[in-house]
């Protein structure tokens, strides 16, 4: 129905939304918060791993987004730009953690094994995944949740990281070569096996039919 | 469960994973030096990362970001003029050389919470948008020697050069009465008066005093070096315990929260600026 779309006003992308912000559109940048909040926050609460630092993150994060927006030249995708700012928050808030150690972060929020057969067991199993990734250095941490969580490219990764793609694989093996260990038994529930970086349990099959044959996101390829 | 070891690279990270110089170290890494899965582990881990439920921001979370934007003023677009120098990302600082007119009222600020003059509005500081005039000095209230504006932090601390004498014992009460005393750009707190100062050095000789390029170092380097640091909202230029020192104050995450940064003159200079104290003040 011609007149029906013609109608419609074609939604604005990122950058128009930004630019728009800039030019005294309040609500421009609502909706830019609206699209993209809850990968932020995604980022936030796995990078920091608890909810209330992560919440302070996102806010500074996005009122300093709101603030200079106007510096924003355009060499990097919006979200990318969006993202950058709120894993700089993230570390910020760890680094002010650092200065303070009696308010330390919480690393082990829970340690439930994961039941397949539970109905609570993709709740458990994130928690358990959560628990791990909190163990790993934050560099690490926060490149693994970018591309293996988020789902972002080794390319946008570094991007959000401001640092080369080749330091993104660097932390992201480092850091699956920790997690593995910790998460190791989760295809195996009967399992006791831990897994040293370096060897090689290629007798071990990847649990459930939808394994990937290998990782995009070392590829470079958008998950 | 066992902590897997490194068997590649024994620099790995793991005891301080905030150490710039480590992290500098690991950018020079190069993906080959890292340890390798096999594909059946890269596949699992891939698989089980990936597959986690999405996170969705939850409502007051988003209620209260929401609040915190609709508090901002309007964006204003930026003077041309002002905004041509700025890189993404970072943060530029001016800091003018003094030679402003005195003061002519009757200092408000008790002696020795002088120093640190806040421009603050109520609950919130009264923020200047990054693209109204990023280097517009600010002298309403006067300042005996410096005055500046960052230009990326969106607000426009103060830079005085008091001579302060500052403590442990003093400067958060320094801080907090600056803080309760000013209430808005217009209302901006009295300087220090002379007895406060240090007789040791002269601050103006500190390089950052004259050169804004390392005062804006500074600034990012005493909070980690971020992409977006918190902004500055306060900067004095004195010693601390007799030693020559910065006083920076940061508005933290925290709406009355603020960070004090006590820093060595050669702040800016260096990578890691010598913290010579640090202490979060909270308004009452």
């Amino acid at each position: 129905m011609p007149g029906s779309e013609l109608d419609l006003d074609p939604p604005r992308d990122d950058r128009e939304l930004l630019a728009a912000h800039v030019a005294g559109d309040r609500a421009a940048f609502d909706e830019l918060v609206v699209r993209h909040r809850d990968r932020l926050w995604a980022v936030a609460l796995r990078t920091l791993g608890n909810p209330e630092d992560a919440a302070d993150a996102v806010q500074n994060a996005l009122i300093s987004a709101f603030r200079s927006a106007g510096s924003y030249r355009g060499d990097a995708a919006v979200t990318t730009w969006l993202h950058r700012i709120v894993v700089n928050a993230c570390l910020d808030l760890l680094r002010r953690k650092k200065i303070r150690p009696s308010d330390p972060l919480p690393e082990d929020e829970s340690r439930h094994p994961a039941d397949p057969r539970d109905a609570i067991a993709e709740r458990d199993l994130a928690l358990e995944v959560h628990a791990a990734l909190q163990t790993l250095p934050v560099e690490q941490r926060a490149a693994i949740v970018l591309v293996d969580l988020q789902g972002y490219s080794v390319e946008d990764a570094a991007a959000v990281l401001d640092c080369a793609v080749g330091t993104v694989k660097s932390r992201c093996s480092r850091g699956r070569a920790r997690l593995l260990p910790l998460l190791n038994h989760l295809r195996n529930p009967a399992g006791t096996s831990s897994v040293e970086p370096g060897d090689e349990p290629s007798d071990v099959t990847p649990a459930g039919p939808s394994a990937p044959t290998s990782d995009p996101a070392r590829g470079g390829e958008q998950r | 469960m066992t902590q897997p070891t490194d068997p590649v690279d024994p620099t790995e990270p793991t005891a301080d994973p905030t150490d710039p110089s480590t992290a500098e170290f690991e950018s020079s890494l190069h993906a080959a030096d890292a340890p390798e899965l096999s594909a059946a582990d890269d596949a699992f881990l891939a698989t089980l990362l990936a597959d986690l439920p999405p996170l969705t921001m939850p409502a007051d979370v988003a209620a209260r970001i929401d609040a915190a934007l609709a508090a901002e003023p309007a964006f204003e677009a930026a003077d041309p003029a002002d905004e041509a120098g700025v890189e993404p990302f970072t943060a530029a600082a001016t800091v003018v050389p003094l030679a402003q007119p005195k003061r002519s009222g009757t200092p408000r600020l008790l002696q020795v919470a002088a120093a640190v003059v806040l421009v603050a509005a109520g609950g919130a500081f009264a923020v200047k948008t990054l693209g109204q005039n990023q280097t517009q000095l600010s002298t309403a209230a006067g300042s005996e020697d410096a005055s500046g504006a960052l230009a990326s932090s969106g607000l426009p601390p103060r830079v005085t050069n008091s001579g302060t004498d500052y403590t442990a014992a003093n400067i958060d009460g320094a801080v907090l009465q600056s803080l309760a005393g000013s209430r808005g750009a217009s209302d901006a707190p009295a300087l220090p008066t002379t007895d406060t100062k240090s007789s040791v050095p002269n601050p103006t000789t500190y390089q950052l005093a004259s050169d804004s390029a390392v005062l804006a170092q500074c600034i990012n380097a005493v909070q980690g070096n971020p992409v977006q640091p918190q902004p500055a909202v306060a900067i004095d230029l004195g010693t601390f315990e007799r030693k020559p020192a910065v006083v920076i104050v940061v508005q933290s995450t925290k709406a009355n929260v603020f960070s004090t940064y006590v820093v060595s003159p050669d702040c800016g200079t260096t990578d890691e600026p010598q913290i010579l104290y640090f202490a979060n003040v909270t308004r009452p």
